[in-house]
């Protein structure tokens, strides 16, 4: 079994890392530099990230990682097309977290309301504010049933964790379809 | 990269040139790598940010391609429509790359635009 999933989040939240934290494969990358002052960063990715992992079962992860950049969002449409899941990466260092999180919410809506989703927090040690807590009203108040976890990107583990309960939540979804059916 | 009033000028004079020689075109764009407009000569403005943002992601997958296949660095993308032709070009500069992007209609002739396109890409270079 393979399963499409859409790696998205703000700019710099680590989509690029954590594909590249767990991917067997060399990942594919659209890095170029990065022009916007608004960003500290050297590369931002404009395309597509792309790489694989192999999960203990058998079963095939394809991880495709989308730009941040709202400019970008032909690219979040095209990426969303036939994917299983969305795993949201969120930088809690960057001003109004819970507003970007809306935009993704948005932009993704329809990807959610079919399939599963997880909200991975980074930079949560040092930067506490908005908490989990805050989040995961957020989510409430938008109707969105979805893990909020911390998230360090640059460990396999972390990523892993994520990919776990984005699989967990697809099952619960899945059962309780068939429970109505 | 810091977009100077002198080299948008410059860029301008690039582009205006290749509008000039080439018939049918219905825009033309130069834009970063990473997809924010530079200069542009377009009939319809409301598109030209969009298309800067899609120029640099077709780009870079272009490239992608290219390195996947090995096939060599990135060159053009010419992409052929029912009613038009896209051209996407990369301007390799050391202060950042910049992407050429020429709409023309069907009715221009391929070869044409494209001859022009890439020498207007090799002045970018320059400029």
């Amino acid at each position: 079994m393979e399963y499409k999933i859409v790696i998205t989040g703000v700019t710099g939240a680590g989509k690029t890392t954590a594909i590249r934290a767990v991917s067997e494969i060399e990942p594919v990358s659209t890095d170029v530099g990065n022009h916007d002052a608004a960003v500290a960063k050297e590369f931002t990715t404009v395309g597509l990230d792309y790489g694989e992992i192999t999960l203990s079962n058998g079963h095939v992860l394809r991880l495709y990682g989308t730009p941040g950049q709202v400019r970008f969002e032909f690219m979040w449409q095209i990426l969303a097309k036939g994917a299983l899941g969305l795993i949201i990466l969120m930088d809690n260092s960057q001003e109004n977290a819970l507003a970007s999180l809306d935009t993704y919410l948005d932009s993704f809506s329809e990807l959610i309301d079919r399939t599963a989703c997880v909200v991975g927090v980074g930079r949560l040690e040092s930067h506490p504010q908005p908490d989990l807590d805050s989040y995961a009203a957020r989510l409430a108040q938008r109707n969105v049933h979805c893990p909020v976890v911390p998230v360090d990107v640059r460990r396999k583990a972390d990523v892993l964790m994520l990919f776990d309960l984005l699989l967990t939540q697809l099952e619960l979804k899945t059962e309780t379809a068939d429970d109505f059916s | 990269m810091i977009f100077h009033d002198s080299m948008r000028d410059a860029v301008g004079q690039v582009i205006d040139k290749l509008v000039e020689a080439v018939g049918a075109v219905r825009a033309v764009v130069v834009s970063s790598e990473d997809g924010f407009e530079l200069v542009s000569r377009a009939s319809d403005k409301s598109h030209v940010s969009r298309l800067s943002a899609m120029a640099s992601s077709m780009t870079a997958l272009g490239a992608m391609a290219g390195e996947e296949c090995k096939i060599g660095d990135f060159r053009s993308i010419t992409l052929e429509a029912e009613e038009g032709v896209i051209l996407l070009l990369q301007a390799r500069r050391p202060d950042g790359n910049l992407i050429l992007s020429v709409i023309a209609e069907s009715k221009a002739i391929i070869g044409q635009v494209l001859f022009y396109s890439k020498r207007a890409a090799e002045q970018l270079q320059q400029v």
